[in-house]
C-alpha cells in the first residue's frame, strides 16, 4: 500500500532529484519525471546539436525527436551511463539521421567562402583574440566531416573528457582519440593561411 | 638516408600532436616530440598552429549559439 502511494506521487519540480532518481521513476512510467529530465538536459543538448548541425531549427526538431525517442524507450534505459550521456547519444543520431535526409540543404557554402577571405593581417595576437578568427574557426568546424566535427565539438568545445564523449558516441576512446587528431589537423588545414599569416606577423 | 629519419620522425611527431596538446604523452614519447620540434620548422609551425586552431575552438564555447 505504502509503495503505491509512493509511486503515485508525480516527481513535481523537484530539483533535488538526481537524474537516477527521475529517470528511476520515469521508467516507472512517471512522465512528470521525464519532463523534469527533459527540462534539466534539453537545453545543453541543443546547444550541442547546433554546434553540429549549424541549423537552429534542424537542432531543435533533433532535440524533439531525441525527447521523444527517449521517452518511448525508457524502459531499456538501464542506467549503466548517465542519462545526460545516453540522451546526448539519442541526440546525436537524431541529428545525424536529419542530416542525412537533407543533404547538403543544411550549409551555406557562400557563408564559409566570406569568412576564408578574412584578412587576418599581422597582428597575431589581435588576430586571434577575434571574432573574426572565432567566426572562421566556426566556419571551418562546419566543414568537417561529420564524424570528425563531433568529436571536435564534444572534447574541443563542450570540454568533455576523452572517457565522457566516447561514452557519449557510443565509440571506443582510442576510436575517439583518432577522430579528434584528424579532426584537428583537417581544421587547422582549413585555417591553414590565416593561421600562418598570423606566425609570420 | 638521413631524410628517410627525418621524414619519419616528422610523421610520428605530427600523429603525437594532439595527444601532446592534450598532456596524453609519456614523459619519454613529450621529449622525444620536443627535441624533434626544436629543430623542425615545420613540425614547429604544425605544433603551433594546432595549438591556436584548438584555443579557437575552447573559446567557441562561451559563444552565444
Amino acid at each position: 500500500m505504502a509503495t503505491a502511494i509512493t509511486n503515485s506521487i508525480p516527481a513535481t519540480r523537484d530539483a533535488r532529484l538526481s537524474d537516477d532518481a527521475l529517470a528511476a521513476r520515469a521508467r516507472a512510467g512517471d512522465s512528470s519525471a521525464f519532463e523534469l529530465l527533459a527540462e534539466r538536459h534539453s537545453t545543453p543538448l541543443r546547444r550541442l546539436l547546433y554546434r553540429l548541425t549549424r541549423d537552429c531549427e534542424a537542432a531543435h526538431d533533433a532535440v524533439q525527436e531525441a525527447l521523444l525517442s527517449a521517452w518511448r524507450s525508457i524502459g531499456r534505459f538501464e542506467g549503466r551511463s548517465r542519462f545526460s550521456t545516453w540522451l546526448t547519444r539519442i541526440g546525436i543520431n537524431a541529428a545525424y539521421s536529419g542530416m542525412r535526409k537533407q543533404g547538403e540543404a543544411t550549409f551555406d557554402p557562400q557563408d564559409v567562402v566570406v569568412e576564408r577571405i578574412v584578412d587576418w593581417g599581422n597582428q597575431p595576437d589581435r588576430v586571434f583574440q577575434s571574432r573574426e578568427f572565432l567566426r572562421a574557426v566556426e566556419g571551418a568546424l562546419k566543414e568537417l566531416p561529420d564524424d570528425y566535427r563531433t568529436a571536435v565539438v564534444l572534447r574541443d568545445v563542450e570540454g568533455y573528457t576523452t572517457a565522457e564523449a566516447a561514452s557519449r558516441l557510443g565509440i571506443g576512446e582510442r576510436a575517439l582519440k583518432s577522430r579528434l587528431h584528424r579532426g584537428r589537423m583537417a581544421l587547422r588545414a582549413q585555417l591553414g593561411d590565416q593561421l600562418a599569416a598570423g606566425e609570420d606577423g | 638516408m638521413r631524410h628517410l629519419i627525418r621524414d619519419y620522425e616528422c610523421r610520428r611527431t605530427q600523429r603525437r600532436l594532439s595527444p601532446y596538446l592534450d598532456d596524453e604523452l609519456s614523459r619519454r614519447q613529450r621529449r622525444s616530440l620536443e627535441r624533434h620540434v626544436q629543430r623542425c620548422p615545420r613540425c614547429q609551425q604544425m605544433l603551433s598552429t594546432l595549438s591556436r586552431a584548438v584555443e579557437g575552438l575552447h573559446r567557441l564555447k562561451g559563444r552565444r549559439v
